[in-house]
């Protein structure tokens, strides 16, 4: 019955707008009445007032029907005595109209008709309602109607509330409108879909369209309960959007169409129709750079190759556009991507490496805790470094090393850097002539970046003839005998590793080695003198 | 996300919303100087899938508020940021062209290209305009160069990170001091005296929890040049005041749940400005130690006003990102932005 009074309310406030101008329908004959309204005197005695009435109550429309009734001349206060008898029938069918019963729970405010919630209830309250219908039609005051119009017209209103099926169709235009007239009147007990097909078919029949309207087709067929042509009425005549939002309505309550629907079929590569269509939308949707970003809220749910589209859509982004990537690492937070999310982050690592933005390189990468590029391009980086080893230079290098410690956890090899620059600091701060401490705290640098694995083979050479000053320190050896042993055994370590063909060759003066050498072995006479 | 989600239909909101639809992507919006008071212009730059364009626009408040397009005006790629000044606009580009036009707009509302600079190498994405006489645009981008261009005479100068660094974000602090942002929550005070350069640097101590992020927007209150807002990932939002160097004093974060900040927002903060607003009567009386209130926008859909110690206040909670916001600066009850889907909002404060 709900069904009923939404179609109603559908034809009343939408399907005016969706065919006007394609069908003369009921709705256009109503709004041409109400312009002419306003020049009619007598009202009752125009058959158009009578033909708005009869056709606004097949339909349903109650409330226009009793105000249009209200309407009747012999309202009027100069009428109402001489008028009395025809008065009286007027109102009594005015108000057998505002309470026709209708199944329920409530009606919203200016909606006429009484309530009920069961179907036992309605059905007696119908009876009962049909019962007065009857007894007002046999009343003798129509005799004593003298209006022949306002006797016929009220006569032909109650045989259309009593269901007399040609009154019907004369009232109605459209088809549709002849098939909500039978399930108000002459159905008033059908729930569900049963036999509505039928009643379509012969409404059709008995007003029959000459061109098929879109939105009539798909009507049929969900009329007719049958999934696949309302899938196919979609797909034809309107959008992927209605195709894919259809399959919610279709599933909705019929156990058939849940089955079609949700059925994998090896046709379609082992996925059902609902996720086909859903896919097939966020296809579209992909297509373009400014709603690729809707396209996640159908791909999640299809479990699939939703997933495996979506990484696709992610990875077609440009990651050099920076805003467009954190948009997408944005959608891969909210469904928990994290492994695409990561993926895109190297992506754009690589890519910002390659155009020779490291600083940035860097921190993508890093964000992605991708160990192994960060090591690879570590390698890079430090041979970058180890040819401009000058102070100068390595102030512009501030900026990265400063990017390498905000994060907690940095990754690979690069923490170097972090050393190396704070060896720097200190060496720079002897050569300035800062006493003691600085040399003590340079040489204490020196020993754990030498101590540590991750600094590599071609810094060990620069960093040691870059000491020669702390090796030689004029007041006391600042390195004692283990660790003196430590930088010998580096630096035997370096020349068997001079052997290997990945060697890089630090750009030094040819003496730097043996005045290296030299130094140590001073150093460590000294320290064991010391010790 | 929304801590009080608002909409259309709620309550009735003490402020005024109204929407303009566009049929293309709004990628930034200004405010433009006000010629009288019935009439405004707005700046805003827009892209489709083909093309990007700078438009004005003029918006008559009353009776309900109209927007009607002026001019456009063409450019090679789409606009990263947009920054006016009463005589001037800036306009920094994805391609690493910037263009320096006038604000002073004609009847016809007419943009004309005043000067085009390609001193960058990719995306610019930062652009300010000030310093001395305040003819003077500085822009950052992605390449690590920071470009301080004096309108007119055409004189530059460039400071290169050769790629080492990337900055996102810069504002003006005085004639001859600006503040830049950049990755790792990373924020840098420069000096263009003498040999110009970083003076100072901000590297947060963030504690153990906190990931790391992107400055996007920075904004340096004419009162407190010693404090610098910046806003960013995961919801943050911190000052940076010049005098406690090293400590960060947060505004908002999604990623610190210690209960000393509100998070407004669990995602990319894309743009923070000081509110003129509410205190632009009392701003004296605020103590010089307090954050003045600020309005953020953010990838989640939230336009707010976070204020330190305070709950945020939200203005607006969209179903999608509020890219870009511009406060009025002659009538700061007003504030314009721009929506992911495709619109533009006009918010009207009591």
């Amino acid at each position: 019955m709900d069904l009923v009074i939404n179609f109603t309310f559908f034809l009343k406030q939408d399907y005016d707008c969706l065919f006007s101008g394609t069908y003369p329908t009921l709705h256009s004959k109503l709004v041409d009445f109400q312009e002419e309204l306003i020049t009619l005197q007598v009202i009752e005695d125009d058959s158009k007032y009578w033909d708005a009435l009869s056709s606004a109550l097949a339909v349903g429309w109650l409330d226009v029907v009793v105000k249009l009734l209200r309407l009747h001349g012999s309202y009027r206060p100069d009428q109402i005595g001489i008028r009395e008898t025809e008065n009286g029938l007027v109102e009594a069918v005015a108000l057998l109209i505002t309470n026709m019963p209708r199944m329920r729970l409530e009606l919203s405010d200016g909606k006429l008709g009484e309530c009920y919630k069961t179907k036992p209830d309605f059905m007696k309250a119908w009876e009962k309602w049909r019962g007065q219908l009857t007894k007002l039609d046999c009343t003798p005051y129509w005799l004593q109607c003298d209006h022949q119009q306002t006797r016929e017209g009220l006569k032909n209103m109650l045989q259309i509330m009593l269901g007399n099926a040609s009154k019907l169709s004369d009232a109605t235009c459209h088809w549709t409108e002849l098939f909500i007239s039978h399930l108000l009147y002459i159905r008033p007990f059908t729930s569900g879909l049963e036999s509505m097909f039928g009643l379509a078919q012969k409404c059709v029949q008995i007003k029959p369209v000459t061109s098929h309207h879109k939105l009539m087709n798909l009507l049929t067929g969900i009329l007719g309960e049958n999934t696949e042509v309302v899938l196919a009425e979609c797909s034809r005549s309107f959008g992927p959007w209605m195709i894919a939002h259809a399959m919610e309505l279709l599933t909705a309550g019929s156990s058939h169409a849940e089955i079609v629907l949700h059925q994998e079929d090896s046709k379609l590569g082992g996925i059902c129709m609902e996720e086909l269509h859903r896919l097939a939308y966020a296809q579209v949707l992909s297509s373009h750079e400014l709603t690729w970003q809707i396209a996640p809220v159908y791909l999640v749910t299809c479990p699939k190759q939703g997933m495996g589209m979506l990484e696709n859509i992610f990875y077609r982004q440009p990651v050099q556009h920076k805003k467009v990537l954190l948009k997408s690492l944005e959608i891969c937070r909210l469904y928990e991507l994290d492994i695409i999310g990561s993926n895109l982050m190297k992506f754009a690592g690589v890519h910002d490496w390659k155009h020779g933005k490291k600083g940035s390189a860097v921190y993508w990468l890093q964000q992605a805790h991708d160990d192994v590029r960060l090591n690879k391009i570590a390698k890079q980086l430090f041979n970058f470094v180890g040819k401009s080893v000058s102070d100068d230079s390595l102030k512009q290098w501030e900026g990265l090393i400063e990017l390498l410690s905000s994060e907690t956890r940095t990754a690979g090899g690069l923490e170097f850097l972090n050393r190396y620059r704070d060896f720097r600091r200190h060496l720079q701060q002897v050569y300035a002539g800062v006493a003691d401490d600085a040399a003590k705290q340079a040489a204490e640098a020196l020993i754990s970046l030498m101590k540590n694995s991750s600094t590599p083979k071609q810094f060990w050479l620069p960093l040691l003839y870059d000491s020669l000053k702390l090796l030689n320190w004029r007041e006391h050896p600042l390195f004692n005998v283990s660790q003196t042993n430590l930088l010998m055994n580096k630096l035997q370590e370096l020349s068997l590793a001079k052997l290997l063909p990945d060697y890089i060759d630090a750009d030094l003066p040819s003496e730097a080695l043996s005045s290296v050498r030299l130094a140590l072995a001073t150093n460590l006479g000294r320290a064991i003198l010391e010790e | 996300m929304a801590l009080i989600p608002l909409s259309d239909d709620s309550p009735p909101l003490h402020h005024q919303i109204h929407r303009f639809p566009q049929t293309q992507y709004i990628d930034s919006l200004r405010w433009l100087p006000q010629l009288s008071p019935s009439l405004r212009h707005l700046l805003l730059s827009t892209t489709t899938s083909s093309s990007s364009t700078l438009h004005t626009l003029s918006l008559t408040p009353t009776p309900t508020p109209t927007l009607t397009p002026l001019s456009s005006l063409p450019l090679p790629s789409r606009i990263t940021s947009l920054k006016t000044t009463p005589s001037l606009i800036a306009a920094s580009t994805l391609s690493g062209s910037l263009f320096i036009l006038s604000s002073n707009l004609n009847s016809n509302g007419f943009l004309k290209i005043e000067a085009e600079k390609g001193l960058h190498f990719g995306p610019i994405l930062g652009v300010d305009l000030g310093g001395g006489e305040g003819v003077e645009c500085v822009s950052v981008g992605e390449d690590g160069r920071v470009c301080v261009v004096r309108v007119g005479e055409g004189s530059e100068r460039v400071f290169d990170s050769k790629g080492l660094v990337s900055y996102t974000a810069v504002k003006w602090a005085s004639p001859v001091e600006f503040v830049t942002g950049g990755l790792g929550f990373g924020l840098q005070w420069w000096d263009m005296r003498g040999p110009g350069g970083v003076v100072s640097k901000f590297k947060g101590n963030w504690g153990q929890k906190m990931k790391s992020g992107i400055v996007h927007s920075v904004d340096i209150h004419p009162s407190r040049k010693h404090t610098c807002l910046a806003g960013g990932s995961s919801g943050t939002i911190f000052a940076w005041d010049l005098r406690w160097q090293q400590q960060p004093i947060m505004l908002s974060s999604a990623e610190i749940g210690d209960g000393t900040s509100q998070a407004v927002s669990e995602s990319e903060v894309w743009e923070v400005q000081y509110d003129n607003y509410i205190h632009s009567s009392n701003t004296g009386s605020i103590s010089s130690s307090k954050i003045l209130p600020a309005v953020m926008c953010s990838e989640d859909g939230i336009l707010a006003v976070v204020e330190q110690g305070q709950e945020p206040v939200e203005l607006l909670a969209e179903p999608c990102a509020i890219n870009c916001f511009d406060i009025d600066k002659e009538n700061p009850s007003d504030i314009i932005c721009g929506l992911e889907w495709e619109s533009l909002v006009l918010l009207t404060r009591p």
